[in-house]
This record gives structure tokens, C-alpha cells and sequence, in this order.
């Protein structure tokens, strides 16, 4: 591996957790709005899988400050300003061109004013997020700087799988994702975590907490 | 040429999706700011080319041969060419740079010379920036972003190529690296010039670090890498202030800077871009000594104009500047980027009067120039042409030869009335063509 320091490899990973949990919280957030359509106060529940502060007073004010307040921690905009922070300190290990997607995905949340058909424009920043993997697999050409954001990437889609009690079938595949992507790089990891994790999926009936609790311990 | 200036709004628009932002504070917070971009190029002749490029490698290599000489033997000062006092009580002399030479002898290795053109055809040098002179990165993407969105401009005009910076810098850090891999400091994410310090680590080659990811040990600098193995350092390209890059011995209470980097750099084991003191040499009371040093360093004439520059210090200037305070321009030297720049039509009678009283008592402080009448460049505004304020960065590379970048960041006012064009204060930048032929 190339030289990196000790608070690159950790914005890494970050950027690849981040980044992963807007591109995940803005698919879920499409299926939570069709659903609302029919049922308004099905945010409340969304709110209660991801374990957010249900902080919203209605349909509306869920919608508009969720996808956009940069004052709410858990808000998207909150979270991909987080992937954003991460990102820009990258320039040297992931490249110009690669961090570009990043910042046309933030541009283009940032310009959502308009709430009537936001969703088309939402689903800009996901096509921005998919380009973003897209150029770090094809032209970030140090396999250990990719490994490990993937690494970050995987983590997160494990955490937020059990959050959202995903099926048994996804979180299993979740899992092996993260670990053949752990066993990738050279970073440690705490495998004793990653044991109990994997009894953990596999169980008839799945402890969540337990298992997330082990996903935010591994590295 | 129409064709490019057509497509402002898309270039832009990449230069935005590219990060091309540089950070400023307001109100204690800070904001990252987009850089505006104006398409119309500032165009420079091959024939003022060939005459600027002279000129100006004869002035950086006068100004090297002034600080190898100040933190040596000082023989200027003592054959009495330069007033002592303009050495020992300028802000950027550092007694801690007494007595060492940096690799090559080379001091300044990226000159930032300011350079305007006056109506008269002529063109003056403004300022010599000798420390961390920035700018360099913007035209350098800019150009690269034009071209694409403007082919047919590129192929129909015969201009230099401007995007081998990054190759002139490397150049220039490869030739006075002690032994190590090449590094560029950044004091980090909020630092107003952030995004060139990563995007020219990026073009080099080079490893961008802040002080957590380096250390000083055994008398050699060294990269930390995250699994505990160390890289050593041989050139260290830093964009952080002098009294902020060492706190052993410069500012102690610097927390951005190396601990025991002068140590090992005065024992030659680093090369430090540009080195440190250099500010002995960009003060603006010294840049009126420039053309004499050319003269007692190199024997040879000036090539390149200064503007016409009084300081008060001395008797007879200071008669003049008195006499003529209206029609000239005060600047004082302890500032920089626009500020403590003032034109002296434009003051009351009482605060012209407080300024003579503070001027008079602080002579050293100020210089006064004669407003030079530049040349206006055209802007795109609204859609429509009009002439702004603008002057020109050029960047001087020196390592084991002096070299001029064939570009350069050229600045405008985006304020009709201004004449000042610093980013900070809200100018924006074009790109700068030198012609082939």
C-alpha cells in the first residue's frame, strides 16, 4: 500500500460510511414518501426504524427539513456534508475527478428548493453517488485506498440493514460483503466481533441491537 | 474566441463540480467561496513575452542572490546600497534564518511577481510575493476546463501551454530534495488556498500533509504512515506562514506547525519551499531597493519597471510625498492582500492630517507610489462586455535554473470603481494566453 496516515485512513473509511448512508437513507426515504402518499404519518415510523429523534411535526415539515435542514444531525443533507468533509481532504488518495461526483451531489441537494417533484431531483444525487463508486473503481488505481473506503461502505450497509431489519436473505449478504471486503485490507479489525456478528445473522431470530452493536465495534 | 465566451456559464459550472472554491472568513466563520471565472483571456505577445520573461528571471534571480546574501554576509548593507534599518526592522527579516543557505542557494523557489500593464503599453511589477504566493492552480484547471468546452478556440489560436505547472514544480522540489519523498504542508481544510494545496499535491505526485502526519526524528523529517512505518521527507513544499512553521522556534503557541523543523534545516537535512525569512525580501519597502540590487548583484541594468515608488524615509521622497499626497497611492508595508492600500484623494482633511502625523512618525512604515494607469481588461457581466481593473500573477520557478510559467493568474475587479482585485475582496480570475508566434 502507498503511504497514508493514520487520519486518511480514517476519513476513508468515513467517506465510504457516509456516503453510503445518504445514498441508502435517500432510497428508503422514496419508499417512505410512496408510502405517506397513503398513509401520512408513516414517517413517524421511518423515524423509529433508523432510529432517528422523531423531531417532526408533520408530513410536510418531515419532508422538507429531513432532506434539507443541514441543522438536523440526521437530516440527508447533514449526512452528505459529513461524506463531503471526508471527502475533501482526499484530493491526493481518491483524485480530482472522483470527488467531483461528491460535489455535484451536494450541489445538486443543496439547489432543492421546490418540494412539488424534489424527488426527481433527489434521485440526482443518487445518480451522482452511483458515479462516485463507479470512478473510484475505475480510476483510483491504489487498491488498498479503494479497499478500505469500501471497507466503510460495506460497514455502513451492514449497520443500516439490521437497522432497518432488512431480510434475513440481504443482511446475509450484507455480512459477506463486509467480511470478504475485511479480509481485503490490511486494516485490524476486531474478530471477535466479526465472530459473534456472524452467529448473530445467522440466528433463527436475530438479536439487532446485539449485532449492530458488533458492526460499530469492528474497527 | 465568441465560441468560448459562450459557454462562461458551463465552465463555471465545472469549476464548481471541480471544488474550484478558496475559503475566506466572515463574522469568525468560514465560507468556501467559488472563484469567478471570467473567459475573455488576459493575452499576452510572444514579443512582451520574451521581454517579461527576461526581466523577470533577472529580478527573482537578483532577489535570491539579496537573501543568500542578508542571511550571509550582508555585503549589500555594508557597501551601503540598503539602509540597515530596512533589513533589522522588516517583519519578514528572521535572525533564526542567520548563517544558513538552503540547498542550491535557492531561497525563493516560487516567485509571485505582480505585474500590471499600464495604458502606455509599459508594464510595472506592483509586488514581489517571495513567501507562499498562491494562484498558480486556477488557471492551470481553468485552461484545462476551456479547453473542453471550447476546442475550436485552442485550435485556431497558438497559445503556450499552461497546464505543465505541476511538472515545473516537481522539477523544481525534485532538484533540492536532500533525499526523501516530496510533501506539500497544509496548515488544513480551513486554510483559504486549501484547494490548491491538494490539487497540487495531486498534479506532482506529491504527499499532502499537516503536522499530525509528520514528525521530526533523528534529525530528519518523516511521513507517519498509519501502520507505524515512517517515509522520510526531502522537500517540503509548506503553505503555512513562517512564525507558524516551527513552534520550537518561531510562534510556541502554533499548533499547525512542525516542532524541530529548523533544527534539521539548518543541518541541510530538508529543503524547505520557499525557505523561510523570505519576507526580508517582498516587504514594500524593500521592493524599492530591487532594481538596485539588480544592478549590484548581476551587473546588469533592470529590465523590468518598478512603479514609481517615494518612501518617506528618505528626506527628499518624503518632501515629494507630502507635496503630492493626493495624486499618489499609500500603501503600508506591514499589510498585505489589498488592505492598508489607500488613495490619497480619497481621504478628509482630518484623516489626511492623522495619517501625515503617523507618517511622519513611522517613515519605515509606508511607501508611496504614483497611481499607475492600467490597462482595463474586458469582462463578461450579465451578458455584456464591459472594463474592469486587472493585474497579473506571474509565477517564477526556480531550482536548478529559473523559469517563467508561460500563464499566469490574472485578477480583475469585479467592482467598477475598484482598483483593487484580490480575491478576498471579491475579484474574480481569467486565464492568462501567451502566444506562440
Amino acid at each position: 500500500m502507498g503511504i497514508i496516515s493514520l487520519e486518511r485512513v480514517d476519513n476513508l473509511i468515513w467517506l465510504g460510511r457516509y456516503s453510503e448512508r445518504v445514498y441508502l437513507t435517500i432510497k428508503e426515504f422514496f419508499r417512505c414518501y410512496d408510502e405517506m402518499l397513503d398513509h401520512p404519518t408513516m414517517y413517524q415510523e421511518y423515524c423509529q426504524n433508523l432510529q432517528i429523534p422523531m423531531i417532526y411535526e408533520s408530513p410536510t415539515d418531515f419532508v422538507q427539513r429531513y432532506v434539507r435542514d443541514e441543522d438536523i444531525t440526521d437530516s440527508i443533507i447533514a449526512n452528505l456534508y459529513r461524506a463531503y468533509d471526508n471527502c475533501i481532504v482526499l484530493r491526493n488518495e481518491i483524485g480530482t475527478e472522483t470527488m467531483t461526483y461528491l460535489e455535484l451531489a451536494l450541489d445538486d441537494l443543496k439547489s432543492i428548493h421546490e418540494f412539488d417533484s424534489f424527488l426527481l431531483d433527489l434521485q440526482l444525487v443518487v445518480d451522482h453517488i452511483l458515479a462516485f463508486w463507479a470512478s473510484l473503481s475505475e480510476n483510483v488505481l491504489d487498491y488498498d485506498v479503494r479497499d478500505i473506503i469500501k471497507l466503510g461502505q460495506r460497514q455502513e450497509r451492514m449497520d443500516m440493514y439490521l437497522r432497518l431489519r432488512k431480510e434475513k436473505k440481504d443482511i446475509k449478504k450484507a455480512y459477506d460483503s463486509l467480511h470478504h471486503r475485511l479480509n481485503k485490507t490490511i486494516l485490524p479489525y476486531d474478530l471477535l466481533k466479526m465472530e459473534q456478528l456472524k452467529t448473530g445473522v445467522e440466528e433463527t431470530i436475530i438479536d439487532y441491537p446485539a449485532c449492530i452493536e458488533c458492526v460499530e465495534g469492528l474497527l | 474566441m465568441k465560441n468560448l465566451i459562450e459557454q462562461q456559464s458551463k465552465i463555471n459550472h465545472l469549476l464548481k463540480r471541480y471544488g474550484v472554491k478558496f475559503g475566506i472568513y466572515k463574522n469568525n466563520t468560514f465560507h468556501e467561496q467559488l472563484f469567478p471565472f471570467d473567459c475573455i483571456p488576459r493575452i499576452i505577445t510572444k514579443e512582451d513575452f520574451d521581454y517579461l520573461n527576461k526581466g523577470l528571471i533577472q529580478r527573482v534571480d537578483a532577489l535570491n542572490a539579496f537573501l543568500d546574501d542578508i542571511y550571509g554576509e550582508k555585503r549589500i548593507v555594508k557597501d551601503g546600497i540598503i539602509p540597515t534599518e530596512f533589513i533589522y526592522s522588516s517583519s519578514g527579516y528572521l535572525v533564526e534564518c542567520e548563517g544558513i543557505t538552503p540547498p542550491q542557494h535557492v531561497h525563493s523557489h516560487i516567485s509571485g511577481i505582480d505585474l500590471v500593464e499600464g495604458k502606455d503599453g509599459k508594464w510595472y511589477v506592483l509586488e514581489d510575493n517571495l513567501r507562499v504566493p498562491s494562484g498558480a492552480s486556477y488557471p492551470m484547471i481553468a485552461r484545462d476546463l476551456c479547453r473542453r468546452a471550447s476546442p475550436k478556440t485552442f485550435r485556431t489560436n497558438d497559445v503556450e501551454e499552461n497546464r505543465d505547472y505541476a511538472k515545473l514544480l516537481k522539477e523544481v522540489m525534485d532538484s533540492v530534495n536532500t533525499g526523501g519523498i516530496n510533501a506539500i504542508f497544509t496548515p488544513g481544510r480551513m486554510n483559504a488556498a486549501y484547494f490548491e494545496h491538494s490539487y497540487l499535491a495531486e498534479q506532482t505526485g506529491s504527499k499532502l500533509v499537516s503536522s499530525n502526519d509528520v514528525v521530526v526524528k533523528e534529525d530528519y523529517l518523516y511521513f507517519k504512515n498509519y501502520d507505524g512505518s515512517l517515509e522520510k521527507i526531502g522537500a517540503l513544499y509548506r503553505r503555512i506562514s513562517d512564525e507558524y512553521l516551527d513552534p520550537m522556534t518561531f510562534l510556541e503557541e502554533s499548533l499547525i506547525g512542525i516542532p524541530h523543523l529548523m533544527e534539521i534545516y539548518k543541518k541541510g537535512n530538508i529543503a524547505i519551499i520557499n525557505a523561510p525569512g523570505n519576507g526580508v525580501a517582498d516587504d514594500k519597502g524593500i521592493y524599492y531597493f530591487v532594481p538596485k540590487m539588480v544592478e549590484y548583484y548581476l551587473h546588469e541594468e533592470p529590465i523590468l519597471n518598478n512603479a514609481p515608488t517615494y518612501l518617506p524615509y528618505y528626506e527628499k521622497d518624503k518632501e515629494y510625498v507630502l507635496e503630492h499626497f493626493d495624486d499618489l497611492v499609500i500603501k503600508d508595508v506591514a499589510e498585505a492582500g489589498g488592505y492598508g492600500v489607500f488613495f490619497g484623494n480619497t481621504l478628509s482633511p482630518e484623516q489626511k492630517e492623522a495619517f501625515i502625523e503617523k507618517m511622519l512618525r513611522e517613515p519605515r512604515r509606508f511607501i508611496a507610489q504614483e497611481v499607475i494607469d492600467f490597462k482595463d481588461l474586458p469582462i463578461v457581466e450579465n451578458g455584456e462586455t464591459v472594463e474592469r481593473k486587472a493585474d497579473l500573477r506571474v509565477f517564477v520557478l526556480s531550482g536548478k535554473e529559473t523559469k517563467v510559467w508561460k500563464s499566469g493568474l490574472t485578477r480583475f475587479s469585479r467592482n467598477p470603481d475598484s482598483f483593487i482585485v484580490n480575491s478576498s475582496q471579491g475579484g474574480g480570475f481569467k486565464d492568462t494566453w501567451v502566444l506562440s508566434r
